[in-house]
């Protein structure tokens, strides 16, 4: 089963995919992986990294949205093209209000380490990472 | 630089066009003047009144757009051409919501009179409104200024002087500078936009109470400094900001404010979330 492998700053972990999100969604974000770039903290969703995925990602449509996201949830925004990967309390949001994004992925390895490290970006400031298929 | 005279009912303030966020606007506007019509209050908008004609400019897009307001803010809403003036608590509203907007010009000082006069129109009903070049282009901005005694903050490489609002908030202005001087790391907030908190040893830099201080409010303006009553928190506004904690809308109570340009702050607090946390002090004068 495909998975994700992901990396921020020094910290290692993998997430699976929701059971909510079809194939073809997966597929669609396989497409634009591997991804690496720069998490950056979204200053109005609380404790939420956001990853600029290259274009071309087709999602036009909301699947499993949400906006609250749990500790170690992965998310893409159709509007921004952004992975969002909370870690604490988080909501999406913009100036605007309550922004709905989709559900993708729950991080299942390494969860302690990667919110651990994300949350340092409020110091450290914004922290390389990369997002993989894993096989 | 470009002022406006704004003449609401034979009242007069200065106004500097923000050619830096809307020059198109900015130039459409003041290509048009002189023009005027007949000011009303907002009446959805919170203490607002807006100009009831339609500005007499060509179709305009959304320029820098804005989507919360300030004392002293004039902004623009290009669908139905209007301009309103933010005089207090105000956020430019429809039924739907609030709208983003076009930071057209920023009124020098404080608004006194003016303002009042504005805020004033939902009882008095329609007064007449002109807007002309100002006859004064010479004189530079004027900002606001308090006679309260004075705290100096440095926030990396930008150090800026606030008067404390020892009028309006005295148990929290007494709170907070029972602690100084403080020393630690400023943040950005990871729910506000445009707001800096100040950390001491990774925390907020006092405890948390719970009804003793003042009330606080949830419209929160740039170049203020908030004590959070909540968590204990201090923060700075720079620009488009409403503070929350985990989500929800946070009260905070203005303890002081920045006297003078924020524009240095500004320049250096917009990447902060990006560049990670900065030194800050911050003592009494």
């Amino acid at each position: 089963m495909r998975h994700l492998e992901i990396t921020v700053g020094k910290a290692t972990g993998e997430a699976e995919f929701i059971s909510e999100v079809d194939s073809k969604v997966i597929d669609a974000i396989c497409s634009v992986l591997p991804c690496e770039g720069t998490l950056i903290p979204a200053i109005w969703s609380g404790s939420l990294g956001a990853l600029q995925l290259p274009p071309g990602l087709p999602l036009d449509e909301l699947q499993a949205s949400v906006c609250s996201l749990y500790p170690g949830t992965l998310a893409i925004s159709p509007r921004t093209g952004e992975l969002l990967l909370s870690y604490g309390a988080a909501e999406t949001r913009t100036e605007l209000g309550v922004e709905y994004v989709c559900r993708i992925a729950t991080v299942t390895t390494g969860r302690g380490s990667l919110i651990t490290e994300c949350a340092t970006m409020h110091d450290r400031g914004a922290l390389g990472a990369t997002i993989a298929i894993g096989n | 630089m470009k002022f406006l005279d704004i003449d609401l009912d034979g009242l007069v303030c200065r106004a500097l066009l923000n050619e830096a966020k809307a020059p198109h606007t900015t130039e459409a506007v003041w290509k048009a003047l002189p023009f005027g019509g007949r000011a009303v209050h907002a009446q959805i908008s919170g203490d607002m009144f807006r100009l009831l004609d339609p500005v007499p400019v060509g179709d305009l897009e959304l320029e820098g757009t804005e989507l919360f307001q300030h004392p002293g803010s004039v902004v623009y809403y290009p669908p139905i051409r209007e301009i309103a003036f933010c005089v207090w608590e105000a956020q430019f509203s429809g039924p739907h919501g609030s709208y983003q907007l076009t930071p057209l010009a920023e009124i020098e000082g404080d608004l006194g009179e003016w303002g009042r006069r504005g805020n004033d129109l939902i009882v008095s009903g329609a007064r007449p409104i002109e807007f002309r070049r100002a006859q004064d282009q010479e004189t530079p901005f004027r900002y606001p200024s308090d006679s309260g005694k004075r705290i100096e903050l440095t926030i990396g490489e930008v150090t800026v002087q606030a008067a404390l609002l020892e009028g309006g908030s005295p148990l929290a202005v007494a709170s907070v500078v029972s602690r100084l001087p403080l020393e630690g790391r400023a943040v950005n907030s990871d729910w506000g936009g445009s707001m800096t908190r100040l950390l001491v040893e990774g925390r907020e830099s006092g405890s948390g109470t719970s009804g003793a201080l003042e009330q606080g409010t949830t419209f929160h303006w740039p170049g203020y400094v908030y004590l959070n009553e909540a968590t204990g928190g201090i923060s700075l506004c720079y620009g488009d900001a409403s503070e929350r904690f985990d989500g929800t809308p946070a009260r905070l109570i203005p303890i002081a404010r920045v006297q003078g340009d924020l524009s240095a702050y500004q320049d250096q607090a917009r990447n902060q979330y990006i560049n990670g946390a900065k030194e800050f002090t911050c003592r009494a004068l």
